[in-house]
């Protein structure tokens, strides 16, 4: 089929043309043609319609955009209903995306080794769930071990909305069998961390870690069977501020008191330790009438004190470990052992404003003690009483203010719960017990002490030499 | 049409030029496309000369050259150029003035009659646009069926025969809608869709658009396919 027609108008894409049966035709202007030339042309020379064109067009255009859109924001939508990402950081980091009902809405690898552990079946699933599979797979394939048995779990919130899932995926954690020897930290981060983490291309939980974005960090371990070590994370030592959880089981509990007293007494006996550096230190200020260079050297003494008992403590722990699976009592150890630690830490520091304060005066007459006599150790203890009440008070004080602190600014806040409990319990006991109980208890320990005490103060005097060596 | 089995085509007449009036549009491609331009089947030489390519075409094709088409395609354009060149030296070198005058007539015929028309298509415009109508909006609502292209003649037709009607179109510049819909049955749809058509159609009928009206309206203007 073709047609013949005049060219009856000109535009720059096409021609009019009249054809020779009375219509009016758009043609292609393939060829030169001028206005009222005879042409003739064929059907695909014929333009189609330009309504229709127009139509298909726009229906393109907003084709394309809507897939645009859709495209850049099938992310937003994907994780919009999500109000908190929690990310396991074990060597797989994996986040998962949380809905207000605790339902997991998404689930993010961020290494290969997420990948690996990643069900798709967990969407939709409650979050300690999820997390619970998560470990116990990341445990399958011996992404636990004993040398790196750490889990980090870091919840951001993304909503003003606030769900809290500490509990539940901890105690889910704690009851897996499998978990043993697992050392669990939980932490909260504000949700600013999530694109500097991003930025940095490092998971939440590590970069908030590493960046001390913490703002509240709870330490686990299921079941107790390590030591909490201190230098593994730097947040530790801010972390025994005093308002705390309850709701713990009262097994644990009674094991706690068991091991609090325990603890007592074994605190006592570095007490005694200390007071005497501390006594022999004073000695020396005297002699020398500097206190600028005396608190340089005491805090370095203390510090090397704290080294030293932390040795101690990790020599007894391996030793501890070695000695095979006796639960129970390695569980009251390994509690004395991290409360003694914190006490440690405590009583450095409280003793370190004690010499601020100038508050020594009353054991300054004290002498060494090599061995010591039942009247005389009782003389001592009950000057150690004073001397430890002080300390407790001290230690209240430190404990009000940090948690005024606290109030004032949560982003230092750090919680560890379970060796706040042990001090709390430490320190309610002391204030009951220690004037009526401590005595008796000192002389039914008295033998034990004595050995402890020759043991330490033979330390001590190491410690003595050292410190002349170093002045 | 669609015996393509070309030796058969060969034996009988018939079917030869049942074929190459099938072509048609293919050989008009082809030579547009050798010479650049739309030609006019009517007036150029060159079309016949694409016709008679393609009947060679038929007459020297076999299975081993290939796809009939790509050679029929072949045999055009080199006849094509055959042609154009021996025009040329036509011009150049052989002065034969009969030829040329012959030759100049025949050009000139066309030229005129392409600025007639060009004159004539200016004043057509200047005719619609009172109407507020432009030839471009004229493809859009032209009609695609026979049947309703002479329908609208029809109404063409009706309302120049009836001064009434008019004098009404042109005194108000719009179709007498109404009118034609009560008196002669018309429905308003079909007359709002090809109311700038049938405007444009009275135009020309009503005018001394001689070469246009010839166009639409003569015999020679309907589809006198060879």
């Amino acid at each position: 089929m073709y047609y013949k027609g005049i060219v009856v108008d000109k535009s720059i894409t096409s021609y009019t043309v009249l054809t020779n049966d009375n219509r009016y035709v758009k043609v292609k202007n393939n060829y030169k043609a001028d206005i009222g030339q005879k042409i003739t042309f064929i059907k695909d020379d014929i333009v189609i319609k330009k309504q229709v064109n127009t139509v298909y067009k726009m229906g393109l255009v907003a084709a394309m955009f809507m897939i645009a859109i859709l495209s850049v924001y099938s992310n937003y939508f994907k994780t919009s209903k999500a109000i908190a990402i929690v990310s396991i950081d074990i060597n797989p980091s994996i986040q998962l995306y949380i809905d207000k009902d605790k339902n997991v809405v998404d689930l993010v690898a961020l290494n290969n080794e997420g990948k690996e552990l990643i069900n798709v079946e967990y969407k939709g699933e409650k979050v300690d769930i999820v997390v619970d599979s998560i470990v116990n797979s990341a445990q399958h394939k011996k992404y636990l071990r004993e040398d790196s048995n750490q889990v980090l779990i870091t919840k951001t919130n993304l909503k003003s909305e606030n769900i809290d899932i500490e509990n539940e995926i901890i105690s889910t954690l704690k009851k897996n069998d499998n978990l043993v020897g697992v050392e669990l930290i939980y932490i909260e981060v504000k949700s600013e961390v999530i694109d500097k983490a991003k930025e940095k291309n490092q998971s939440i939980g590590t970069y908030s870690l590493d960046n001390e974005q913490v703002e509240k960090l709870t330490y686990k371990e299921v079941p107790i069977q390590g030591v909490l070590n201190n230098k593994d994370f730097k947040n530790n030592k801010s972390s025994y501020s005093a308002n705390d959880s309850q709701g713990k089981d009262t097994d644990e509990k009674v094991n706690r008191k068991e091991a609090a007293k325990l603890d007592k007494e074994e605190k006592e006996i570095e007490k005694q330790v200390e007071k005497n550096n501390k006594e022999e230190e004073k000695e020396r200020e005297e002699k020398q009438e500097q206190k600028g260079n005396e608190n340089k050297s005491k805090k370095q003494e203390n510090q090397e004190v704290e080294k030293d008992t932390k040795e101690y403590d990790n020599d007894d722990y391996e030793i501890d470990k070695h000695n095979g699976n006796n639960n129970e009592n390695k569980q009251n150890k390994s509690q004395i052992q991290a409360t003694e630690e914190k006490g440690s830490d405590h009583k450095n520091k409280a003793n370190n404003r004690k010499d601020e304060n100038d508050k020594e005066s009353t054991n300054e007459e004290q002498g060494i003690i090599d061995e010591v006599e039942f009247d005389e150790e009782y003389e001592l203890n009950n000057d150690e009483e004073t001397d430890e009440e002080e300390d407790k008070d001290n230690e209240e004080e430190f404990n009000d203010e940090k948690e005024i602190k606290e109030e004032i600014d949560q982003e230092d806040e750090i919680n560890d719960e379970e060796d706040k409990d042990d001090l709390e319990k430490i320190a309610d006991e002391r204030e009951n017990n220690s004037k009526h109980n401590k005595i008796d208890k000192e002389v039914e320990q008295k033998g034990n002490n004595e050995v402890i005490n020759n043991k330490n103060n033979n330390k001590k005097d190491d410690e003595d030499d050292e410190d002349d060596i170093e002045e | 049409m669609k015996n393509l089995d070309i030796k058969v085509i060969k034996k009988f007449p018939n079917d030869r030029e049942d074929f190459i009036h099938a072509y048609i549009p293919f050989i008009i491609k082809i030579v547009s496309k050798t010479l650049k331009r739309y030609v006019d089947i009517d007036n150029d030489d060159e079309f016949s000369i694409g016709l008679i390519a393609f009947n060679e075409a038929i007459d020297r094709y076999e299975e081993s050259k290939g796809n009939f088409f790509t050679y029929a395609e072949l045999i055009i354009k080199s006849r094509l150029i055959d042609y154009k060149r021996k025009e040329k030296k036509v011009v150049i070198v052989e002065y034969d003035e009969s030829h040329i005058r012959n030759n100049e007539t025949n050009e000139t015929k066309n030229l005129q009659e392409q600025y007639i028309l060009k004159e004539e298509i200016m004043i057509f415009e200047k005719e619609l646009k009172k109407f507020k109508i432009s030839i471009s909006d004229l493809t859009e609502c032209s009609p695609k069926q026979d049947t309703t292209v002479l329908r609208c003649e029809e109404v063409a037709n009706l309302i120049i025969s009836n001064t009434l009607l008019k004098e009404s179109l042109y005194n108000k510049r719009k179709l007498p809608s109404t009118s034609l819909s009560k008196k002669y049955g018309y429905s308003k749809k079909f007359l709002k869709l090809y109311r700038k058509y049938i405007i444009a159609e009275i135009v020309i009928y009503n005018s001394s658009l001689d070469l246009l009206k010839e166009w639409i309206s003569s015999e020679g203007g309907k589809n006198n396919v060879l």
